[in-house]
């Protein structure tokens, strides 16, 4: 009975079904990734429970036929190699995945920093009494895209009620709405375009900030709520639009660089335009509202993209936020403030990284990346500063610093920001030793049967 | 015969369009360094790749890319009336309402097409909304950059002739145009316009024009250019380049390598065809000879390419395909040299020339630029041997494939599978396919060591690198299934076809139809619709011929 067992997990037509199956899986995977991403692949392909029931059959499937052949002659030594290389290799995957480190650590310019984002995300509330001095009330290890909050409610309960999330968007495209509102600022939107040029804006104020400035290119574009138009030509080529209270018209004027040309000022209201005086370019005010307040709306999207992105809906006790993926909302009751926080995990180093320098190569006459590296220091580490490069890593402590991509100012192109990838890998040694004996085992194989089978061949010249 | 063949062999090798001593004029002129699209490179270069994006090819009705692009700098109206634009995509076309049949286009009906600027803007709304373009998009997104091109050429703006002065100290600062040039290179330049229109009037249809007219024309250019660049040169000595890499370069674009590397392996395939029609001994070793001399062809242009670009030949499809074709011949005669069948020399002549051919003639899919490399992929010893060992995989397969083919072709004739030929095609094919595995495999795991190198990440399930471990599971279940009896010699021979679409889709369909992930730096559009074609014919014809096989192999044992 055992034997007949032995034979049919060894059989080569279980392994023939095993890898077939395999292909399919992964191809699935790689489908699923160019659809959405490969944070969704992996969750609902390359981590899931039949990868893992594929992948436990394999590993049988290798073993037995071992156990099968056993014991084993010279001539079997490369397939063995082969196959315990895959087993040894899978282990070091195992090891990889359950007890290594991958995430990114991200340095401004000339500051430091330790803490490093890993992909796990977690959800977690604060609270504190008088604004000030929070404490983590709560905190969980969270994945709402396999999980969802509708099926699998979220709730925290809290002195002032039950913190519940209640929706989650894998793909939410963050909107920006401007609507009336009463006790707030104005806000304007206004569209500057001739037949060739079309700039459209809104400008809203808050009670902080009453002077909005925008640079158009062909004019700087200035709203004003609570100072004065000035009463002189800057010298540049500028608009003013002025909201007065209680008025239904903006003041406006412009100013042209040519000191010699007049300044054009007036009154526009809703609707109304003007010319500007530059090549055939009008001035044209859309909407204004003399009292709008600006908030996020959450449209949900088939896709990933690079502007959306994951969201959840949080209430208390019926008032309900929107809450996108790494950022904070307040709930605020009468006694206590919430700060809710859903995002991705953070590690703390044992040490700061500093980064003292960043170089971008480009390739001749453009903005391309041709390389880049970054000096950094360690904190506490005597041996001096160190550079990492591409394919130039850092280690320290165990840990692997990899010269990952930089951020920069979209306006000056400048890098802001370094990025690092940090890595422990506890099966790194596994995959190379599995690796190894793979490539001797498939040599050895293909050297093995070359011999075997010219004795079989067809005499040369056969058409 | 062979003595002929020897005459036609070194005349193939050494002939190249340069001869014509009409072109010999504006020789100085082509040489003349421009810096453009993230390196230096000779004006020739320059002009073939705008003459290439906006028409498709590097000639327009014979003439020569660098006259085209003189005109067209000179006198833009010219060529704003001439079917010039090239819109394949019928989409496209759809959108602007042009006529489907028509390919080419002149700038004056686009640029005065009503609907252009509203599809202009559906694509910068697009980019906008950062979404993946398809192919539609992608097909605008080459018309903007053609008559972007157009434009910029037509006003001078690219012309960047002068290396920027030592005030700009960036390593990467791009050169000078004409609105930065002083009066004087302006004016050198304006003698060398002159010269190149004298040039033209010589020209003019009906003149003939003597050896002596030639000599002082282009004299009359030497010096205009020599000028010019002098004073190019004064502008920032060390910038300057010197000439022999642009020399090289001119020798690489003008001799063309790996066109006289397919009509070498190609005429190789009629010496087979002629040795099996006449039965005549020395064919084969005519056969040999022209294979060999297509395989120096091809690694001559493989070398002047790694020095032209300082790096391995393997950072887009372009080049892959040229790898592939190399590797593909020198399997094939590998295997030849022991087994002697013949066939299998035809099958690697046969793919070679198929994939160089093709590297020819579709600009579009597979770009001939010569590139300088993304940063991720810079300078990587590791990199480029994953690289290269798994792409000469696929010409272990592809040899497999075509050699499939033949075996299809024979079962379809009837011939059971005793028959000599097709236990010898069988061997064959299962040799190709070990070849394969055992450099696939190797191929892979050095990608994860890159990979574990470069980010520390072993294996991150990179699309390229998935499906590159697809079509390695693909052959070892092959194998394997061989092993447990379940394929004989139809079944290998079939597998070696079916499989073959695995490489495919790790190859080209990764980039083309996934289009996502690290690898896809080579993203574009284009020719799916061929090489789903290409791939669905082959299944249909494997089922076909199965069908086939069986009711014969029935009719057999009755």
């Amino acid at each position: 009975m055992q034997k007949k067992i032995i034979k049919f997990l060894a059989s080569l037509k279980l392994s023939v079904i095993i890898i077939i199956l395999l292909c399919i899986l992964i191809a699935i995977g790689t489908i699923i990734e160019s659809q959405y991403n490969a944070t969704v692949a992996t969750k609902l392909v390359y981590r899931s429970w039949w990868m893992f029931a594929t992948m436990l059959a394999l590993v049988i499937s290798l073993t037995s036929v071992m156990v099968d052949r056993w014991p084993w002659k010279s001539r079997h030594a490369p397939f063995v190699l082969a196959h315990i290389g895959i087993i040894i290799l899978l282990f070091g995957a195992l090891l990889t995945m359950k007890f290594g480190l991958d995430g990114s650590l991200r340095v401004p310019m000339n500051e430091s920093s330790r803490s490093v984002v890993v992909n796990n995300t977690e959800f977690s509330v604060y609270a504190s009494v008088e604004g000030k001095d929070y404490t983590k009330v709560f905190q969980q290890e969270v994945d709402f895209y396999l999980a969802s909050p509708e099926k699998n409610p979220l709730r925290v309960s809290t002195e002032a009620g039950v913190l519940q999330v209640e929706r989650y968007l894998p793909y939410a495209l963050p909107e920006r709405k401007i609507r009336p509102a009463t006790d707030a600022s104005p806000a304007i939107r206004f569209q500057i375009a001739n037949d060739r040029a079309n700039f459209t804006e809104w400008m809203v104020a808050t009670p902080t900030r009453t002077k909005i400035e925008k640079n158009l290119g062909p004019a700087k574009v200035t709203f004003l709520t609570t100072e004065e138009i000035p009463s002189k030509p800057t010298g540049a080529n500028e608009i003013f639009l002025q909201a007065k209270p209680g008025q239904v018209k903006l003041n406006y004027a412009i100013f042209y660089q040519d000191q010699k040309r007049k300044t054009l000022r007036g009154q526009i209201e809703e609707g109304g335009k003007v010319a500007t005086g530059w090549v055939g370019l009008e001035l044209r005010l859309l909407r204004y509202f003399p009292s709008a307040e600006e908030v996020y709306e959450f449209k949900p999207e088939e896709r990933p993209t690079e502007l959306n992105t994951e969201a959840i809906e949080v209430s208390l006790n019926g008032k309900k936020q929107w809450l996108s993926l790494d950022d904070v909302v307040h709930f605020y009751t009468p006694k206590v403030t919430y700060a809710v926080f859903y995002g991705h995990q953070k590690i703390e180093l044992a040490f700061d990284v500093h980064l003292k320098k960043f170089e971008i190569g480009r390739h001749l006459g453009t903005m391309r990346a041709m390389s880049y590296q970054s000096l950094v220091n360690v904190a506490g580490d005597p041996s001096g500063d160190h550079l990492i490069a591409m394919n130039e890593p850092m280690k320290y402590q165990g840990l692997t610093f990899y010269q990952a991509s930089f951020q920069e100012d979209p306006a000056t192109g400048n890098p802001v920001a370094s990025v690092f990838s940090v890595n422990a890998d506890p099966g790194r040694w596994f995959k190379y030793f599995g690796s190894f004996l793979i490539v001797v085992g498939t040599i050895l194989i293909f050297y093995n049967k070359r011999k075997a089978a010219r004795a079989q061949a067809p005499a040369s010249g056969t058409n | 015969m062979i003595k002929q063949c020897w005459f036609f062999l070194v005349f193939l090798i050494l002939s190249s369009p340069l001869a014509h001593s009409k072109e010999d004029v504006l020789a100085s002129l082509k040489r003349l360094p421009i810096q453009e699209g993230g390196r230096i490179k000779p004006l020739d270069t320059f002009a073939r790749e705008s003459l290439a994006l906006i028409y498709g090819k590097e000639t327009y009705e014979h003439k020569p890319a660098i006259e085209v692009m003189m005109t067209w700098a000179l006198e833009p109206q010219i060529w704003e009336t001439k079917e010039f634009v090239e819109i394949r995509y019928n989409l496209v076309k759809k959108a602007l309402h042009f006529e489907e049949t028509q390919n080419y286009f002149t700038l004056k009906k686009i640029l005065g097409n009503d609907r252009l600027s509203y599809v202009l803007q559906e694509l910068q709304s697009k980019r906008e909304s950062k979404a993946k373009l398809d192919p539609y998009f992608q097909a605008l997104q080459r018309l903007e950059g053609q008559m972007g091109v157009f434009q910029s050429i037509a006003s001078g703006d690219l012309l960047h002739l002068v290396p920027p002065d030592k005030s700009e100290t960036s390593p990467s600062a791009p050169w000078w145009g004409p609105s930065r040039w002083t009066p004087e290179q302006r004016e050198a330049f304006g003698q060398v316009n002159r010269s190149f229109v004298k040039f033209l009037l010589a020209l003019s249809p009906n003149k003939n024009i003597s050896e002596d007219e030639l000599r002082q024309l282009k004299e009359n250019m030497d010096k205009s250019v020599t000028q010019f660049s002098a004073l190019a040169r004064a502008n920032n000595l060390e910038k300057y380049p010197d000439y022999s890499r642009i020399d090289m370069e001119l020798t690489y674009t003008e001799w063309h390598p790996f066109q006289k590397a397919w009509i070498l392996y190609l005429c190789s395939v009629l010496m087979i065809i002629c040795l099996w029609i006449f039965k005549w001994k020395k064919f084969y070793f005519l056969s040999w000879l022209f294979a060999s001399a297509g395989l120096v062809a091809h690694l001559a242009g493989f070398i002047l390419r790694i020095y032209l670009t300082g790096r391995p030949p393997v950072s887009n499809m372009y080049e892959t395909v040229i790898w592939v074709s190399f590797g593909a011949m020198v399997f094939a005669m590998a295997i030849e040299s022991i087994y002697r069948w013949r066939f299998i020399l035809l099958a690697g002549a046969l793919v070679s020339a198929f994939c160089l051919i093709l590297s020819d003639n579709a600009p579009v899919i597979l770009d001939p630029t010569l590139q300088p490399l993304e940063a991720v992929l810079n300078s990587q010893f590791w990199l480029t041997t994953h690289v290269l060992t798994i792409t000469i995989s696929y010409a272990a397969f592809f040899l497999a494939f075509a050699l499939g083919d033949f075996g299809l072709y024979f079962y379809f004739k009837g011939e059971s599978e005793q028959d000599p030929k097709l236990r010898a095609i069988t061997l064959s094919i299962y040799r190709a396919m070990q070849i394969g595995v055992a450099l696939l495999a190797p191929g892979i795991i050095l990608g994860g060591v890159w990979a574990d190198y470069s980010w520390g990440r072993f294996w991150g399930w990179d699309p390229k690198e998935t499906w590159a471990l697809i079509a390695l599971l693909g052959y070892v279940a092959v194998l394997h299934a061989r092993m447990a009896g379940l394929l004989k010699g139809f079944g290998l021979v079939a597998s070696a076809v079916v499989t073959f679409s695995l490489v495919i889709m790790a190859w080209y369909g990764v980039n083309f139809i996934l289009g996502a992930g690290l690898h896809s730096y080579g993203f574009g559009a284009g020719g799916v619709e061929y090489v789903a074609g290409f791939v669905g014919l082959h299944l249909v014809a494997v089922i076909f011929i199965a069908v086939l096989h069986q009711s014969r192999q029935k009719m057999r044992k009755h």
